[in-house]
Formats: structure tokens, C-alpha cells, sequence
């Protein structure tokens, strides 16, 4: 196989081929059997590779690590204090989970799955499809108090439509809080905020800072 | 203007699973990793972290060249304990299905012989799962040439793999 074909490939593996370079290489997949070969050859190297290498979440450090990375409040991780923030918030969206599931029969704990939509592609916050076929729009970016950037937006996918806060952290854009509805736009089976009021719905989130849209744009350009 | 040590710690405890997978796929050795980790906390500490950059491609690309210096200075790389040669594929492995074809150590041993600037690369895009434009950042490299030392990366490995049966 020609170099040319590796480096396709590998950005394919890698989602780094704009949509005409995707389709192109899914058309050859289907047609040529090497290529075909190839790619499942990368694929499954790439599979390897994130397996062979440890993930270190349950590693023990040093004595002298952990003595370098003692602070005053050690327990307190930013993790910690975003999860202590959200909590009240967390716990209303578990109830009213349980409530539409109970009621609608609809339970979804993660909501539409969004992928790298918001990294790739909103920088000119304009609506687009995602691969899966979710429609996103961005309304507005902030800040947060620890200077990750976050994001509201609206993803629609078949009949449904959410509302949500998504913030980028540790290497990936985590939800925050996130409201969906369905086809009747009178019955929101999930909401995220104290602020639901049985017809519109908001996103709240302390320690927001507003960006223009050119520092909004600038941050996405940083974390690409 | 740096952030706080405090805060400086809690970045560092929040991403440090983050960083010893980057140290480990730089050195091979989690002995190696944990010394490379705990040198480039101290600089942190003494240095500092500024507030106007993003902090984890920031760590990374510290830690990248604290790798390089050291390796600089040792002149060649120590060398993983890993046993330095492939052992063969599975021969009842369907040619299609690659997934179980490799053993994780094949991969180490595979990982082992990629030089520095492409086993950096393999951890931050495969691994970490950073863009190309993330990791040219960390790397202080072109967009392009993180695709193309990627790509020959891969080559490479599967070369090498394959080599061996």
C-alpha cells in the first residue's frame, strides 16, 4: 500500500478527515478489500495500543510525590468542589430521571451523545450534523471558575431535542447539566435547574464568566 | 501570572493518572515514569503554571522537554525490561480479525522501538485522544507533521509486527 494510503487512514482512525476525505474513505472501504485490510490492521493497533499502556487511576505514587502535591486542603480537588456545586443539582436531575421514566418511559442518563462536536466543530457556532447524525447549535460560551470553557447548547437528534451545559475538562468535554424533551414540546421529561417552570427551562452554573465569541473562538483554536 | 501553588497542586493531583500514562509511554518503565513525573512536578512547583495558557498541554509539553533533556543527557535511552523481541501471532487468528491478534506485550515491545517524537505522538493522540491541532501544540510541532510522524508511526509498527511472523 502507497504512503498516501497509511496517512488517510490513520486520520481516519484519528476523526481528523473533514466530511468529502470521510466519505471517500468509506466508499474505498466498501470497494477495495486491501485498503479494507489495512484499515482494520491500523484499527486494531490503535485498540492495542490504548489497552497495553496502564491507565494509572489506581496506581499508588511515591511517598516523596505525594508529599510534593500535599496542599492545605488535599481532599479538595476541583473535581470535588464541581461535584459539590452540582450536587443539589445532580440529585433534582435524578429525581426528575426517575420521574419521566416512571411517566414517559424514556430514561436517558446521558442524553445525545454529542462525541468531539463541541472541540471539532463549533468554533463559527453555526449549526452543523455531527457524524451520528445530531444536530448542535452553541448559544453562548463561558468560562468557568476554573478557567475551563464551557459551552450551552441545544442538540437535536430524531425527536429529540436537549438543552445542556457541557465544560471542558481533563482532556474532554463532560456535561454539566443537561434538559431534553420530547415531540410535545409541553412535556420536558428531564430538567437541570431550579429554574424549570413547566415550559422554558435554564441552564444554572455558578462561577460563569461570559466570552465574546472571539475569546470563545480563540480557547477552542487553544484546546484543538 | 501563575496560578497558586495550591492550586497548582490540585491541577497536578486532578491530571496525574493523565501525566504517568504520558511519562510511561516516553520512558517504557513505570520506575523511569515516576522519576520523570516527580522531576517535572518540582519544576512546576518552582516555576509555576500560568494562568493565560491551558494547563494539561502546558504540563505535557513540560514534561516532554524534561524527557528530552534527560535522554540528552544520559546520551541513549534506557531501554524497557521488556524482552526485545515479538513473539509469534496466534496462527488460528482469522486474518480479519486483528483485534485479538496482538498481545498487549507485542504492542510494548512494538511501542519499545518507535523513537521519542513518535512514541510522544502515539500517547498524546492515541492514547490521550488529542486532536492533531492538540497535539502540535504540546509538541511545539507543525499540524501536519504530527499526521505524517503518526502515520509513519503506524507503518511502522505493523511492519514490525508483521516482520516477526
Amino acid at each position: 500500500m502507497k504512503q498516501d494510503d497509511y496517512d488517510l487512514l490513520s486520520q481516519f482512525i484519528d476523526d481528523e478527515l473533514d466530511s468529502e476525505r470521510t466519505l471517500i474513505v468509506k466508499r474505498r472501504l466498501l470497494a477495495e478489500p486491501e485498503f479494507n485490510h489495512l484499515y482494520q490492521q491500523l484499527k486494531a493497533l490503535s485498540d492495542n495500543v490504548k489497552t497495553a499502556i496502564p491507565d494509572f487511576k489506581n496506581e499508588p505514587v511515591s511517598a516523596e510525590l505525594e508529599a510534593l502535591l500535599k496542599t492545605e486542603c488535599t481532599t479538595s480537588t476541583r473535581s470535588d468542589s464541581n461535584w459539590r456545586r452540582i450536587l443539589p443539582l445532580a440529585a433534582s436531575v435524578a429525581v426528575v430521571c426517575v420521574m419521566g421514566y416512571l411517566l414517559l418511559g424514556q430514561p436517558s442518563p446521558t442524553g445525545i451523545n454529542l462525541k468531539g462536536s463541541m472541540l471539532s466543530k463549533l468554533a463559527d457556532d453555526e449549526n452543523w450534523l455531527s457524524e451520528n447524525g445530531t444536530e448542535v447549535v452553541v448559544v453562548q460560551s463561558f468560562l468557568d471558575e476554573n478557567q475551563s470553557l464551557c459551552r450551552e447548547y441545544y442538540a437535536r437528534e430524531a425527536e429529540n431535542v436537549e438543552h445542556g451545559l457541557t465544560c471542558y475538562q481533563q482532556g474532554q468535554w463532560q456535561k454539566q447539566v443537561f434538559a431534553i424533551k420530547g415531540n410535545d414540546s409541553d412535556k420536558y421529561y428531564v430538567t437541570a435547574s431550579s429554574h424549570y417552570d413547566g415550559v422554558e427551562q435554564y441552564i444554572a452554573q455558578e462561577g460563569l464568566t461570559p466570552l465574546t465569541e472571539n475569546d470563545a473562538m480563540h480557547l477552542l483554536q487553544s484546546l484543538k | 501570572m501563575n496560578h497558586s501553588q495550591d492550586d497548582l497542586k490540585r491541577i497536578l493531583v486532578e491530571e496525574l493518572p493523565r501525566v504517568r500514562r504520558f511519562a510511561f509511554s516516553l520512558t517504557g518503565q513505570k520506575a523511569d515514569a515516576d522519576d520523570l513525573v516527580q522531576s517535572l512536578v518540582l519544576k512546576l512547583l518552582q516555576k509555576g503554571l500560568p494562568k493565560d495558557v491551558s494547563a494539561v498541554p502546558w504540563i505535557l509539553r513540560v514534561c516532554k522537554n524534561i524527557w528530552l533533556d534527560e535522554i540528552r543527557s544520559r546520551d541513549v535511552r534506557v531501554k524497557a525490561v521488556i524482552e526485545n523481541k515479538i513473539p509469534n501471532m496466534d496462527q488460528d487468528t482469522a486474518e480479519g480479525n486483528q483485534e485479538s491478534a496482538y498481545t498487549l506485550e507485542q504492542v510494548l515491545v512494538v511501542l519499545d522501538q518507535m523513537n521519542d517524537e513518535q512514541r510522544m505522538i502515539i500517547s498524546l493522540v492515541i492514547i490521550e485522544g488529542y486532536s492533531y491541532a492538540e497535539t502540535a501544540e504540546v509538541l511545539e510541532i507543525p499540524q501536519g507533521t504530527v499526521m505524517s510522524r503518526l502515520s509513519r508511526a503506524r507503518k511502522k509498527m505493523l511492519e514490525l509486527i508483521e516482520s516477526k511472523l
